[in-house]
Order: C-alpha cells, then structure tokens, then sequence
C-alpha cells in the first residue's frame, strides 16, 4: 500500500465529485445555489478550458476551487488536499475575474501584499514580483497605484500575482478580459511557462476560441451542470464533417472541386476566404505601427 | 515556493488597512476642521457674564467640546468604514486574500487589527490638535473613587451621616450632589462635614438648585480612620440628597492635558470594539444597515446611566468622561476589563458575521 505522500504525488491536479455550492444571502444567510452536483478531474499537467455563457457557474466553481467560496455536498480536491487547507491553496494560483486589487497600493506593494500572504519569503519575493512586473510589462508603473491602471494593465497585474509563488495549479478566471495584443503574448508567454513547468492549468471564458489552443480538454457549465466534457478536439467535432484550408486555387478550378464533391455524395457548407485570428492581426497592426 | 506550512504573513493586511483607516481626505478635513474649532470661545455667555468663568474652567469646556465633536465624527465613521470592510470583501477583496494559504480568522484579527491601529493614530493626532488648540493647563483633580448613595429628604434643621465605605480618601475633596426642592422659596443654606477621628473639614453655603458640593477630605493620620460625611439642612426649604449621581473622590493628579489622553485610551478602546461589531454585522447585511445597527447600538450604549453601572462596556463611560472633561478634571483610570471586552469584541465578531467570508 502506498504511503500518504506518494499517493498524494499521485493525485489528480483538481477533482470535483458530486459538488454542489451556494451563496448564503441576508441577515438570515438563506441559500442560493449556483452548481449543482458537479463531477470532474483535471490530471496533473494538463490544460482544461472551462466554458460556458454568463452566470454558467464557472467563476463559482473557480472560487470553489481556490478555497474562496464554501462547497455545501460533494468532495473537492486540490492535489489531492482539501482546499480549505493552507497546505492546498499554497500550491495554487488563482486570477479572479474583476481584479479586486487594493487600488490605493502600488504594483510593487501590492505583490509585496499578496506574496506575504502567500508566505513566499521576502527576499524571492522581492527578486520575483521584479521580474515578473517587468514581464507582463508594468517595470516602469510599479510604483503607480492600481487605481491609475487601465483594464487591461490591471489584467496584467493580475496575471503577475497569479504567477508569483510558481504554482503547481493555475485557475484563470476570464484571463483574456481586457487584454490587448501584448497582454495577449503576455498571457502566452506565462501559460507556455507554466506548462514547460509541468503545472497544471484551469481557464475559464465565455469566449472558447480564446482557449482552444492552450486547452487539452474542454468541460461545458450551464445553468451549475457539467454538461460536457472531453477533448476539446472530439467535444467540438461535427461527425461526418471535414474542414478544409485550400491555398493557391482560382474561382474556376474550385467551382471544379465543388462539383467533384456533391458527384461523390458530398456537400460544401461553405466558402468563405480563411481569417487570420485575432491575435495574428493584433501583431500585424502593431507591426504597421512600429514601421510608420 | 511558499512556506511549508502554508500560512502566510499578516503584517502586509496589517499595514493595508491601517492606511484605510489614515485616508487623507478624511484625516485632513477631521483635523482641520478640529483645528478651526479650537480657535472659537466655547465658554457658555451666562458663565462669562456671571463672572463664574475662570481659565481652569475654559480650558475644560474647550476640551471638552473639542473632543465632543471630535468623536461624533469618528464613531460615526467607524460604524460605516468598519461596516464596509466586509462589503469590500464580498466585492472581490476576499478572492485574492482567501486563495492565498491563510488562516480565515487572522485574517480577520489583522484586518481588525490594522484598521483599529489606524484609528489609534487619528486619535492621537486629534489629541494634539486638541491640546495645542487648549493649551495644556496646570495641575488639576483626579476622579479617585465613588459610591452610591441613596436618596434623601432633610427638612429644615434634619441631619444625616453618610460613611464612606470602600477604600478611605486619603487627601483632596468629597463631593456630594444635592437639590433644593421646589417650593416658593427654592433656597435652602446646607452645611457639609467631613470627619476623620478628631479632625474635620466643613463648607456652609446656599443652594438654590442641583448643585454638587465638595468638602475638603481631612488629612491622613498615621493610621488610617474612617471618614465620615455629616449634611445639615441649615436653612429654611427642604433639602435632597442626589441618589442618582454617586459621591465623588477627588484628588490632587497630574495635569489637564492628561485628560486628552484619558480620552484617547478609552475612544480607542471603544472605537476599536465598535469597528469590530460593524465589520461583524457587515458579514450579515448591507454596509449601510450594518453601519445604522451599529450606530445604533452605540447610542444605546451612550446613553442613560449604562457608562455608571458597566463601565466595562466600549463607549459607555465616554459621556461622563467628557463631562468631567469640561470640569477641567480628570476622569477615574478606565475599568480594568475594558481592553479584554474591546479584544473579545472585535476578534470575536468573526462568528458574528457568520459565512459571508
């Protein structure tokens, strides 16, 4: 039989059975249930995206997840620990969604701030909140307060904390809000790090294709219920349909092609010229910008 | 990585909300306001007119408006920025302190902690505002002990003995507060005693309202005698003794500016336990509610006779204390289970604001 921390080694990153949570309301502390009986594993190392429409549950089960918010039923574990332990939660790294910040402090305080509270001893901390405000690109306003910080250099900020004590898990709650196109390297640049690192990683968005690419799996929440997940490749296939990227075919020989496919039975949905993604155009205008 | 034991260090939330207690907006205009207060002539006209308005008794009614006004302010605003805290938590604040490998309740205890630190160097530079405004005064009297007394009629030529029980003035004054009652004539001359073995002090005087009256104590022999209070009604109208205010000890202590101080300790205390109890009831309702409920019960707690009969109770004493501010005296040291009830409120609040956190 293993012994305790060899089994602890051994377990999942994140693993949701049966989890059902609330938000206590009024003097009287009524409840209001947001997820209802939700069941999931996240093995260590891998990248799940959470995804799901507004008020789905998902910054909830974030919260959950990083000991913020109290589970009424079911089991919760982080590495294998309960996340209401210190023990837990000082192997995690949690970005909130609105960036709740203290306002009144400076870039550089507030990470002094928040790595006290994450027990990182002072002198590494003081070595890594430098590297890190210089890497997401906030060295020269480390000394402006928060409250001066725009949407999106919060988001920054946020991302700096979240990585500060290099955390074995890594919940994101909706990290890509706000970001322009070098937030958007930035948040790249952390994630790649993270997973050379061997950590394991929870997005959360409303916005899918903002994850597809980092995420190894997809789990879908509506209305507090896991209503799928899987690969993201297989969860978002379309059985029986293929898409295909052509280059260098005039109008004449695709109308070709169109016709070769409906004789062999099958059926073009649509052709459109194929877009560049949001981020290829973001690095393309600031490019543009940089040259003029 | 972080520390093995995953507990972090508080220091940091500490700091965080001792500033949010030193916001410079409302630090500045409380003191600035304080500061153009000090500048007004606070002794009633009919003092000044009466002739009865001496520079002892200036500096105390200064203080004490002073310091009346001063505290107003900041109860009130504690009740709301201790009520807000919770608020600001459930806003957000919460997420990034709670994912963090902390322990909830100290958590609680640094905030509380931090924020009440803050309001004990307000209260500090309100205190020099105060006493740079009054000036600090000369050598003055200590309130040293009480004692109930029942209340009492004396017709005209009636006497009665009243014993000091307890531990025995030694030095200073024993004051007793009397009524002459209502009638046509609503004066009476009343004659007050004070013995120790063989020696006695007296006052003779005339009364024509609530007055308290003060007899030097007799001096301390070798062995300590038992003192012993003799009221004579002299006069021609009837005379009552106040069994609602206690009799006084007075004796000779440090000086006025010792009052501030006084003050200050006790607002701390006080303050301090009600920021507590509004960061609780924030826990449980909105900032606004939590803040009235507080303010609230602090008026309750002010208000009346509570601050005599418990005055362990954070706030309670403030009113008589600004009172016998504007003697210009100096209170009774504060009840010695203040701090513990301030401690046990504040810290304790934590259950009260049940799981918001």
């Amino acid at each position: 039989m293993p012994s305790a921390p060899d089994t602890l080694s051994q377990a999942p990153a994140l693993e949701l059975s049966d989890l059902t949570s609330s938000y206590r309301v009024g003097l009287w502390q009524r409840k209001r249930e947001v997820l209802h009986g939700v069941s999931l594993t996240l093995e260590r190392g891998r990248c799940l995206g959470l995804v799901g429409p507004n008020g789905s549950g998902k910054s909830t089960l974030l919260q959950v997840l990083a000991g913020v918010q109290r589970v009424d039923r079911g089991v919760v574990r982080v590495l294998g620990n309960d996340p209401r332990q210190a023990r837990a939660r000082a192997q995690l790294a949690y970005l909130p969604e609105d960036s709740p910040f203290p306002a009144e402090l400076s870039a550089s305080a507030a990470l002094d701030l928040l790595g006290a509270l994450a027990g990182i001893p002072r002198r590494k901390l003081r070595m890594r909140a430098g590297r890190l405000l210089e890497q997401v690109g906030l060295a020269d306003q480390r000394r402006a307060p928060l409250r001066t910080f725009s949407r999106g250099m919060l988001r920054r900020f946020g991302l700096a904390q979240a990585f500060l004590s290099e955390p074995e898990v890594v919940l994101l709650d909706e990290p890509t809000a706000g970001l322009d196109a070098p937030g958007f390297a930035v948040l790249e640049a952390l994630l790649r790090e993270a997973q050379d690192r061997g950590a394991s990683l929870l997005l959360a968005s409303h916005l899918p294709s903002d994850l597809l690419q980092h995420c190894d799996d997809l789990a879908l929440l509506l209305d507090g219920h896991l209503r799928a997940h899987g690969p993201t490749g297989e969860l978002l296939a379309i059985e029986g349909r293929v898409q295909l990227e052509l280059e260098g075919l005039g109008p004449g020989p695709l109308r070709e092609l169109e016709i070769w496919v409906r004789e062999a039975g099958g059926k073009v949905r649509s052709t459109s010229p194929a877009g560049r993604s949001l981020l290829e155009l973001y690095a393309q205008a600031d490019e543009q910008e940089t040259h003029a | 990585m972080p520390r093995g034991d995953g507990q972090g260090r508080y220091g940091e939330l500490f700091r965080l909300w001792m500033r949010r207690s030193l916001a410079p907006s409302w630090t500045l205009s409380l003191l600035g306001l304080l500061a153009l207060l000090s500048l007004a002539d606070w002794t009633p006209s009919a003092l000044q007119a009466g002739g009865m308005s001496t520079p002892h008794l200036a500096r105390g009614l200064e203080r004490q408006a002073l310091w009346s006004v001063a505290l107003l302010l900041l109860s009130a605003w504690t009740a709301w920025h201790g009520a807000r805290i919770v608020w600001r938590w459930r806003e957000g604040e919460w997420s990034w302190i709670a994912s963090r490998p902390v322990s909830p309740f100290r958590v609680w205890v640094a905030t509380w902690a931090g924020a009440s630190a803050g309001l004990g160097l307000l209260l500090l530079a309100l205190g020099v505002v105060v006493e740079v405004g009054v000036g600090l005064g000369a050598k003055t009297l200590q309130m040293a002990g009480t004692q109930p007394v029942d209340y009492a009629r004396l017709e005209p030529g009636q006497s009665m003995e009243i014993a000091w029980r307890g531990s025995t003035p030694t030095e200073g004054y024993v004051r007793v507060f009397l009524r002459s009652s209502l009638g046509w004539d609503p004066t009476t001359d009343v004659r007050l005693e004070a013995r120790r073995g063989k020696r006695v002090e007296h006052i003779q005087l005339r009364l024509d309202a609530r007055q308290g009256v003060e007899v030097k104590v007799p001096t301390q022999s070798t062995r300590p005698r038992p003192l012993t209070l003799t009221l004579t009604n002299t006069g021609g109208g009837a005379l009552a003794l106040d069994g609602g205010t206690p009799m006084e000890w007075w004796r000779p202590a440090g000086y006025e500016w010792l009052g501030s101080c006084s003050v200050i300790w006790r607002a701390f205390l006080g303050l301090s336990a009600l920021l507590g109890l509004a960061m609780g009831l924030g826990g449980r309702m909105s900032a606004a509610s939590a803040a009235g409920l507080t303010g609230a019960l602090l008026l309750t707690a002010t208000t009346g006779d509570l601050g005599l009969r418990l005055p362990w109770i954070p706030c309670a004493d403030l009113p008589a204390v600004l009172a016998i501010l504007g003697e210009g005296r100096l209170p009774m040291s504060c009840h010695l289970l203040l701090p513990l009830v301030s401690v046990a409120l504040g810290a304790g609040a934590w259950w009260l604001a049940g799981r918001v956190r």
